[in-house]
């Protein structure tokens, strides 16, 4: 092609192309897509966020904040979230049942944000990694609302709903069988 | 294959970091403002990085990358990843790349033995680059990363397919005094030619006694024998002649990049398709093929037969790479006389056409196989779409200039060889004045 219209052709390297390349795939044990997790990332976030943000600044920032937990989950924002949260937590009565629920929804998110990583929306994790993700967050879950509990008393609130006693023991139990497991498994 | 072992360096994630600063600030805010409720949010960020950090990992999983394997029938090349476990270290971050495709990253539980095949669908034969692997394992709850690393895997050639086809053209002239194709000669053939008087070199064996029975009775001369002459067989002499400078698919925008879609057959690809099934069909029927790339300055591969000349034949088309702009030919490659000239080519300018014009004028049989898949201008410029219809009117023109001088042009479509347009051909014995 010597023409020139030939060479028109030829420089056409900035043109869009007309299809999508394939991608190289890999056999995974059931996969997860991470836009999923990204998306239960985002709920999780904006959940603990709606808890305790009032205003349109505190809902600014709290999107912002959940935007880059979604973008990237072991950015800075998944930290500053939870830390921002706690900050606002301030201000209002201590060990309110919402408290609890923070306890657990901030938690979740942390461990979730673990499990998710930095990859691309359209990657994939093993759901053997969200497992044990989960039965790690259950373990340490359970150790922490037993500490809340245990705040709550030694410092005198009045935690007065009746089924925080049965969870917390329930949680303890959890938690023994947890680290029984690990032992075990890890002996040295 | 390509391992990867032994200890490396580890050291701790932002993420992680984040969650110790941010627990500790927690804890401050709590003591500061005596509010415990807000000092027990750290204790999860706390607690599962000292936790974590406990189980710090030692040894890196041992990762091994297999040699690639083409699945001919579904043209997927595969490579096994071989993870071996390794203490501490439960997850590993996998990206694969190949090129001209899009990449995968995934997260692998790797805490037991694991396998995992890697796999990408190509429609190109020759020599094809494969997988490059970049990993780094991670320690509990995403604690401790390693220092990524990257394995790649050899790169493949595949075989061009031959497709069997049912009738192809022969040479004008065929050669030798043996082979598959019945002649008009005279010969040790079987096709009955004509019952003629006994002759000095004439065979025993081939007096038909009752023609000479018959014309002694009817009154003819009683001392003279008759004997059946048949034809002659022969076998063709082929040279198929690869253009190998252009490697264009379907989607022109690639065209000017030279990394068209590896789901896409290119032109080469074609070609080779092309040459490949042709150089089989001919060989099958006891024929001598050679092929000549007009990408090289190397002497042609001489005509020969045999399947072990087909092997060398497929191996040769696959190696066959685009040479870059296409480069001044300073004469046709000399050819040897009464061969049937196969042309593969995309045509996008004068040289083959000229070559194939020369061939034919020196008394060849040309058959020009065009080879250019149907291009999708659908995302070009209008100044580019432009340009692409006068290459295709002047690619147009060239092909019906060859037609007129007595080149046959087939079309070879992406789908398979154009048994119509062969068999067409194929029937086309005499030479035209």
């Amino acid at each position: 092609m010597t023409d020139r219209a030939s060479r028109l052709l030829v420089g056409l390297g900035g043109a869009r192309r007309a299809t999508r390349p394939p991608r190289v795939r890999i056999d995974l044990h059931h996969p997860i897509p991470v836009w999923s997790l990204k998306v239960a990332l985002g709920c999780l976030a904006a959940g603990c966020a709606g808890i305790v943000a009032t205003g349109w600044l505190q809902w600014g920032v709290a999107a912002a904040l959940v935007a880059g937990v979604v973008a990237r989950p072991w950015g800075f924002a998944t930290t500053a979230l939870v830390v921002a949260i706690g900050v606002r937590l301030v201000g209002s009565d201590p060990f309110e049942p919402r408290g609890f629920a923070l306890l657990f929804g901030l938690h979740a998110l942390v461990a979730l944000a673990a499990a998710t990583g930095d990859l691309p929306w359209d990657a994939a994790v093993e759901r053997g990694v969200v497992g044990r993700a989960a039965r790690r967050f259950v373990g340490i879950q359970a150790l922490a609302q037993v500490t809340a509990v245990t705040a709550a008393w030694v410092t005198g609130q009045d935690v007065s709903a009746p089924w925080l006693p049965m969870v917390g023991a329930v949680a303890l139990a959890v938690a023994g069988w947890v680290g029984v497991t690990r032992l075990r498994r890890h002996p040295g | 294959m390509t391992t990867r072992t032994g200890s490396v360096r580890w050291s701790v994630t932002t993420f992680a970091t984040h969650r110790f600063i941010g627990g500790i600030a927690l804890l401050v805010v709590g003591l500061v403002t005596g509010r415990a409720d807000v000092a027990v949010l750290a204790v999860p960020l706390l607690v599962g990085v000292v936790w974590a950090a406990a189980g710090r990992p030692v040894a890196h999983p041992v990762v091994t990358l297999g040699p690639p394997r083409h699945r001919p029938g579904s043209g997927a090349v595969e490579a096994r990843l071989d993870v071996t476990p390794s203490p501490g270290v439960d997850d590993l971050l996998v990206r694969v790349s190949s090129p001209g495709h899009l990449p995968v990253e995934v997260r692998l539980d790797v805490r037991t033995h694991r396998t995992p095949v890697l796999s990408m669908r190509t429609a190109r034969t020759g020599r094809q680059d494969t997988f490059r692997v970049d990993h780094a394992g991670l320690g509990p709850d995403a604690v401790f990363v390693a220092v990524p690393s990257s394995l790649g895997s050899p790169p493949i050639t595949l075989l061009p397919r031959a497709d069997p086809l049912s009738a192809a053209p022969l040479p004008f002239r065929l050669q030798g005094v043996t082979g598959g194709h019945v002649t008009r000669r005279p010969g040790d053939g079987g096709d009955l030619r004509d019952v003629a008087a006994f002759a000095p070199g004439d065979r025993l064996r081939r007096i038909d006694w009752r023609a000479t029975a018959r014309r002694g009775m009817g009154g003819g001369p009683t001392d003279t024998l008759y004997v059946r002459r048949t034809f002659g067989t022969a076998d063709a002499h082929v040279m198929v002649v690869l253009d190998p400078r252009d490697a264009v698919g379907p989607d022109v925008a690639t065209w000017g990049t030279g990394r068209a879609h590896p789901d896409q057959a290119t032109s080469l690809d074609l070609a080779r398709h092309a040459a490949a099934s042709l150089a089989s069909h001919y060989l099958d029927q006891g024929d001598r093929v050679g092929l000549v790339d007009l990408g090289r300055n190397q002497r042609p591969l001489p005509p020969a037969a045999g399947r072990r000349h087909l092997q060398r034949l497929l191996h040769h088309l696959a190696v066959t790479e685009p040479s870059g702009p296409p480069g001044p030919q300073v004469r046709p490659p000399q050819l040897p006389s009464g061969v049937l000239v196969v042309v593969c080519s995309t045509f996008l300018d004068d040289v083959p056409a000229d070559m194939a014009r020369g061939w034919r004028h020196d008394g060849h049989r040309v058959v020009a196989v065009d080879v250019l898949p149907e291009p999708i201008p659908d995302t070009l410029p209008p100044h580019a779409r432009t340009a692409l219809r006068i290459v295709l009117l002047e690619r147009h023109d060239r092909l019906a200039d060859l037609a007129t001088v007595g080149v046959e042009v087939v079309r070879w479509a992406e789908g398979g060889p154009p048994l119509a347009d062969l068999e067409v051909a194929a029937r086309r014995h005499r030479r035209p004045r």
